[in-house]
């Protein structure tokens, strides 16, 4: 169990990670409202929100597992010290980095995104090992850094909670319609 | 603290409630068998092959010099064969929901790519007029005709799911959503990102396109034999197999309850063209269609860009016609023609032309409307053909003439010739539109309308940037390769024409939400 972080941190990355996630497909959500509101009902619309949501919980719960394997795997002082606070600067400064590739990705064709998909996974590779390295010698040396992010990932956990409220409405919503 | 735990516990629960709140009722769960009688046994059978994407400018029946289906003139030779069949639009919502109810885009309107059409039509459509008499069933490989169907439902018995047919999909909404098929599709076309939308799903959508392609490449090269250069692709990760799609077609034909009203739309030819190997080498000829001037509409393809994609398509036409040929001989052998309509058809063509590539824009020149219509009756042996303009809301008021129903006041269309006694109005006008853009719920504002009262065609762009308010006008007897616009000089000339048009758009506007 020692190769686990704490439950606590657990759960506050948890949070974290269902708010960066669903923050970003509400984003596009809101990007594409102008479009659908002109082309479906406000049912329809709830309705379709419902399977955005739920992809963001089911996203989040994969990212989530894929982070504690990664603690699991490293050394502590990588990613197991500090848990939530080493997540939530590992997934704002990916989402950063990947939100160009996903304005682009619709406009390229199938072997345009074979290029640059092998180059955007092999620089995100470099960019996470680098990043893991950079927290291991920030975070210990400046106590006013990390005592930000703990504040940070404290007020985003009361959104993260919201947004696991919705998610799992949605999940119930998809469950009942399409297997009752 | 306390207040704050109170508001939101009870914030929570209304957003709970949110998703459920205003969704329409569930779905009916009472078998169709109780809703409707049986099927009555002297009824001849009525089948629907449509082909997506297949426009009759580039079939040797109707005059292209290429000769890309063979099979279907032989047909022809015991059909009725409709010349100048137009689609109600040019693309797959407006052109499909046209003629499954009979209607217009402006009146049904499935126009954009949430392809449903308005509630009220949920039960005006081809299903519910046949269900009482038949046992109707309906395929398709097109996820914007599956939105459709699957608002058709109840009045279907037999709605087959889109992967029975040689389709591969390894999207959730294939079987998973299948109750709520239009919300789960586009749920997922958000959370994946498509080619108008940014994915919602950050991480897992790059992962799944890298799966995707992935499993399409390793396909490609087990396939290379069958397939040289593509494999149709209906949306990233859903694949179709013609061959499969026919053989499983032929099974389907044999053990369907009969009679029977089935429908049965299939993905080719529309792109990606992936002929099979043995027809690739086809048309390696000197064929130049016309060059015709870059429309404002273009998307940047030219000429020579063009013209190895027509040869493409021209050959996946060719693979379709080989293909389809099987199953009118299976139908004839099980002595089906003898009680049997046999509907072919296409919900929209493909462009070519005027730098204009496939049929997502907003131009309705010939080779994106003009569309082949062969009817073969119960025991035909000889060729009718018909040159009168005809559309595809005539062929929902024609199903219903054959099988004896009363035609119901919101069709717009009228009964085909050769099916009618009364004379053939040659000036009746008919409407192809384009409003891809426009508000589904609100007046046409944005959009493209073509109308043809023979011999001429006049198209009103209208709303947009670049074409606010912008007419064309074309003789098709004399220029079927719509060269030479007859409206800037002599705007005159089109005044009756126009005010028709206009007087159209006006009453469909007026009519809007009128239907019920």
């Amino acid at each position: 169990m020692k190769r686990f972080p704490e439950k606590q941190e657990i759960i506050k990355s948890f949070l974290v990670i269902l708010t960066v996630i669903n923050s970003w497909a509400v984003i596009v959500f809101l990007y594409n409202f102008p479009g659908l509101i002109k082309q479906i009902t406000i049912s329809d619309l709830i309705s379709v929100l419902a399977y955005v949501l739920l992809s963001a919980l089911i996203e989040s719960v994969i990212i989530s597992l894929a982070l504690l394997g990664l603690g699991f795997l490293l050394p502590a002082k990588f990613l197991r010290t500090d848990y939530a606070v080493r997540t939530l600067l590992l997934l704002i400064l990916s989402v950063i980095y990947i939100i160009p590739f996903h304005i682009y990705i619709p406009r390229l064709s199938t072997l345009m995104f074979e290029a640059v998909v092998s180059i955007f996974i092999a620089m995100w590779s470099v960019l996470l090992i680098v990043e893991l390295v950079l927290f291991h010698k920030i975070i210990p040396r400046y106590p006013k850094f990390k005592a930000g992010a703990v504040k940070i990932i404290d007020r985003i956990t009361v959104l993260g909670a919201i947004y696991f409220f919705l998610d799992l409405s949605s999940l119930i919503y998809v469950t009942i319609t399409n297997w009752s | 603290m306390e207040k704050q735990n109170f508001d939101r516990r009870e914030f929570l629960k209304l957003l709970l409630m949110l998703p459920l709140a205003g969704k329409r009722s569930p779905t009916r769960i009472t078998p169709n068998s109780l809703l409707y009688p049986a099927a009555q046994p002297d009824q001849p059978n009525i089948l629907f092959f449509l082909f997506d994407t297949l426009s009759a400018r580039n079939i040797s029946l109707h005059g292209y010099p290429r000769e890309t289906m063979p099979n279907l003139a032989r047909f022809a030779e015991k059909a009725n064969v409709y010349h100048q069949h137009h689609a109600g639009g040019n693309w797959t919502p407006s052109g499909t929901a046209s003629l499954l109810t009979g209607t217009y885009p402006w009146t049904h309107r499935s126009m954009s790519i949430y392809s449903e059409v308005i509630e009220s039509f949920a039960d005006k459509n081809l299903f519910h007029i046949t269900n009482p008499d038949y046992h109707t069933a309906a395929y398709t490989q097109n996820f914007l005709v599956e939105t459709m169907l699957q608002q058709f439902k109840d009045q279907i018995d037999d709605l087959i799911n889109m992967t029975e047919g040689g389709l591969y999909s390894s999207r959730p909404d294939s079987d998973l959503f299948i109750n709520d098929f239009g919300s789960g599709f586009w749920g997922q076309n958000i959370a994946q990102g498509t080619w108008i939308f940014p994915a919602s799903s950050p991480f897992l959508s790059i992962l799944n396109e890298t799966l995707y392609t992935i499993k399409y490449r390793r396909m490609q090269r087990e396939l290379k034999d069958i397939y040289p250069d593509w494999i149709s692709m209906v949306l990233p990760g859903v694949h179709v197999f013609l061959d499969e799609t026919i053989s499983w077609l032929l099974d389907q034909i044999k053990n369907t309850p009969l009679p029977t009203m089935s429908y049965y739309h299939f993905f080719a030819p529309h792109h990606p063209y992936s002929p099979r190997a043995e027809f690739y080498h086809l048309f390696d000829d000197d064929f130049k269609p016309p060059e015709k001037p870059i429309h404002t509409f273009t998307d940047g393809s030219n000429y020579d860009f063009l013209l190895p994609e027509r040869r493409a398509y021209d050959q996946f036409i060719a693979n379709v016609d080989h293909d389809f040929n099987l199953v009118l001989e299976l139908i004839d052998e099980l002595g089906m023609m003898e009680n049997t309509y046999i509907i072919f058809t296409s919900d929209h063509g493909e462009s070519f032309e005027r730098g204009v590539w496939k049929h997502t824009n907003r131009v309705l020149y010939e080779p994106l409307t003009h569309i082949p219509l062969l009817i073969h009756k119960p025991g035909q042996t000889t060729r009718e053909d018909f040159f009168t303009p005809t559309s595809a809301v005539d062929v929902l008021p024609t199903i219903c003439e054959i099988t004896g129903k009363p035609i119901p006041e919101w069709i717009e269309g009228e009964v085909l010739p050769g099916f009618r006694t009364e004379p053939v109005d040659l000036q009746r006008p008919i409407f192809s539109v384009e409003a891809k853009e426009n508000n589904k719920f609100g007046p046409l504002t944005i959009a493209t309308v073509a109308m043809i009262k023979w011999p001429y065609k006049l198209i009103h762009y209208f709303g947009y940037e670049e074409l606010p308010y912008h007419f064309e006008l074309y003789n098709l007897e004399q220029d079927p390769e719509e060269l030479n616009d007859l409206y800037p000089a002599s705007p005159h000339y089109a005044a009756d024409l126009k005010s028709t048009l206009l007087a159209k758009i006006e009453q469909a506007n007026k009519n809007l939400g009128k239907i019920n």
